[in-house]
């Protein structure tokens, strides 16, 4: 990585300004008669990185699945640029410029690169070939490569079988379907789980230049490390409810494993 | 601020928080960074490489149609001849036909076995239609269209009740013979006008080739095209790759596994016409030779049961595999009845070899599991 773009990931975005463009108040959410989240809020300044860390069954999947449309909370609001508003399926969410990759990636392993980043989305000749779904694959192709360029991933060429890739590949297929239709929000869930060492820093490298490029990120994830590396802010959840919101540069892995396990109370950043 | 901290730090001005070690021979770095070099297509030798097993599947069964045929060729004399080729594609021209969609069906993961079902109900009612003075074009379109509704039935059977395509095709097959069998009261259909075989079994080019042959190449073009060039052909992989996955990304699933069913449908029913035509008696009975070959093609020809995997055109080369079989074997003067254990064990070698090809690949290609990637790496 260039001296550049690290300046960017550590300065440049920590300390965005300005209303959340994405924002969760209150969110209550029962399954059965379990609480998964009970009065969870959550706020995405634009520009930053913002990870969300909690132990096993704090919520963080149920609050990453609620903002991403998958589930509807049983009270509480969903706010995108200050608007109300009802995330009522992924697509939904989709349409309001938040699209999420999703841990297991729905990825079709039996096509290449270039028809997963466009499927659901192929490109077509003009009418009347496009009546009978005749794709213009060539510029499919063409496009895909130009987007990979931009996320500066180098899968080799895009015609290449994704069931062939490795998992840090295909999280950044995934990743660059989910960015190549003009996404602000991307939301990431656990994208470094079950990853090597090599993947998982290819996979935080991804992060910053999506970062950089304008896009502002939710990641849950397990791994405070990988939080760390990428995150500016943290939001930490413990038994449904939001305990903490940190700044990355002010907190330590200690303070915020202590926070997790409720050894300590949290503070608001 | 803390020691983690300073080494988070740390680690970005050196620029990146993990040593690297490029493990990668040179050729496969590419030029990242620079979006205009970024590489579209793999080289042709990569691409056959890189094992597309349905290429290699193709190969060999051309391969194994030659060894055979010129094996037949040497031994008596007669094989590479016009009249033998041509014959040899009449005899599996239905099969084949049907073969090319139910290749597709097989790709979205289901499987279609109510084909025979409906050639013996489209066959009747074709049949049925022009005994009663119905023009000849008008049944047979009819045929086609019972032949569509039958497929409906079968997508609705497994979307609407979500009845396995397996045991929703099977109850079709029964009910269709059953009709065919009421409508005729389980009789051959007598009677039939003098043009009605003409379908089946004209001569075109100067009565040089068998109306068949036209028929299937211009199936097994069409579905080629379908497959490879529109949208449906992918949301088939799509969908018997990974249903949920494609789903969630948009591909109507359901319209794609409806249009697979329905094209195999009316095949089946195009299919129905030729048979009936050719027999010029239609017969209210399923032809075993329908009902399992055509599976059986689509598998020689490298459709995986899983769903995700296989080409029209590898469900061609079964088809042509299993005709050309047949021929030999009735060429070399051995009775028909070896002809189905010939068919079973050209199965299981099919399958067999492919099973073993893919887990001697798998286990040799552990090594490139553990190669890193470079995904991202941008200095």
């Amino acid at each position: 990585m260039s001296d550049a773009q690290s300046a960017g990931s550590t300065s440049g975005a920590r300390d965005p300004t300005g209303c959340p463009v994405l924002e969760a108040r209150e969110i209550t959410k029962y399954f059965g008669s379990v609480a998964a989240l009970s009065d969870a809020d959550f706020a995405l300044k634009k520009g930053e990185v913002h990870a969300i860390v909690g132990d096993n069954g704090a919520g963080k999947s149920t609050l990453l699945k609620i903002i991403a449309g998958a589930y509807s909370p049983d009270s509480g609001e969903l706010l995108i640029k200050g608007e109300p508003v009802v995330i009522s399926s992924p697509h939904a969410a989709q349409a309001l410029g938040v699209v999420t990759v999703f841990q297991d990636l729905a990825l079709v392993d039996d096509l290449d690169a270039a028809a997963n980043l466009f499927l659901g989305r192929e490109l077509y000749f003009p009418p009347p070939l496009s009546w009978l779904g005749i794709m213009n694959k060539k510029a499919m192709r063409k496009k895909a490569a130009l987007e990979m360029g931009r996320l500066k991933v180098n899968l080799g060429p895009v015609d290449q079988m994704v069931g062939s890739m490795s998992g840090g590949q295909r999280q950044a297929v995934a990743v660059a379907r989910a960015v190549a239709f003009g996404s602000d929000v991307i939301i990431m869930d656990e994208p470094t789980a079950a990853l090597g060492v090599r993947e998982t820093a290819a996979v935080l490298d991804l992060v910053r230049n999506l970062n950089e490029a304008g896009h502002s990120i939710v990641m849950v994830s397990h791994s405070l490390p990988d939080v760390f590396a990428v995150a500016h802010r943290i939001t930490i959840l413990r038994h449904g409810r939001t305990v903490g919101v940190m700044r990355a540069e002010d907190t330590t892995l200690e303070e915020m494993l202590k926070l997790m396990t409720g050894a300590i109370e949290g503070a608001q950043a | 601020m803390s020691g983690f901290e300073q080494e988070k730090k740390a680690s970005h001005a050196s620029g990146r928080p993990v040593p690297v070690v490029d493990e990668r021979p040179p050729d496969a770095a590419v030029a990242v960074g620079a979006p205009e070099a970024y590489p579209r297509r793999s080289t042709l030798v990569g691409r056959l490489k890189v094992g597309n097993r349905d290429v290699q599947r193709i190969l060999i069964n051309i391969a194994v149609i030659l060894i055979i045929g010129t094996f037949v060729q040497v031994h008596i004399g007669y094989f590479f001849l016009h009249r033998n080729l041509t014959g040899l594609i009449v005899n599996i021209a239905v099969v084949a036909m049907i073969a090319c969609p139910e290749a597709l069906v097989m790709v979205s993961g289901m499987i279609d076995v109510s084909v025979a079902g409906t050639v013996v109900l489209s066959g009747v009612v074709a049949g049925l239609l022009s005994v009663h003075g119905v023009s000849l074009w008008l049944s047979f379109s009819v045929a086609i269209l019972i032949g569509a509704g039958v497929g409906l039935v079968n997508s609705a059977l497994i979307l609407g009740f979500g009845i396995p395509s397996m045991i929703a095709t099977i109850a079709t097959l029964y009910v269709t013979q059953g009709i065919a069998n009421i409508l005729t009261n389980g009789l051959p259909i007598a009677g039939t006008p003098a043009n009605f075989p003409t379908v089946g079994t004209a001569q075109v080019f100067g009565g040089q080739i068998p109306i068949q042959v036209l028929y299937v190449t211009g199936i097994l073009l069409l579905f080629i095209a379908i497959q490879r060039y529109t949208n449906l052909g992918r949301y088939a992989i799509a969908t018997g790759s990974n249903r949920r996955g494609a789903f969630l990304t948009g591909v109507p699933v359901r319209r794609t596994v409806t249009l697979c069913f329905l094209l195999t449908g009316a095949t089946a029913g195009w299919g129905g016409v030729v048979y009936a035509s050719r027999i010029g008696n239609p017969v209210p009975v399923v032809d075993q030779d329908v009902l399992f070959q055509v599976i059986v093609a689509c598998v020689v020809g490298g459709t995986a049961l899983s769903g995700g995997r296989g080409l029209v055109v590898g469900a061609f080369t079964g088809a042509l595999l299993i005709a050309v079989v047949n021929d030999a074997l009735d060429l070399l003067g051995i009775a028909v009845f070896w002809q189905y254990i010939a068919l079973g064990i050209l199965l299981v070698l099919a399958v067999g070899a492919d099973t073993v090809v893919r887990s001697v690949r798998r286990s040799g290609s552990g090594r490139r599991r553990f190669v890193m990637p470079d995904v991202g790496q941008t200095s």
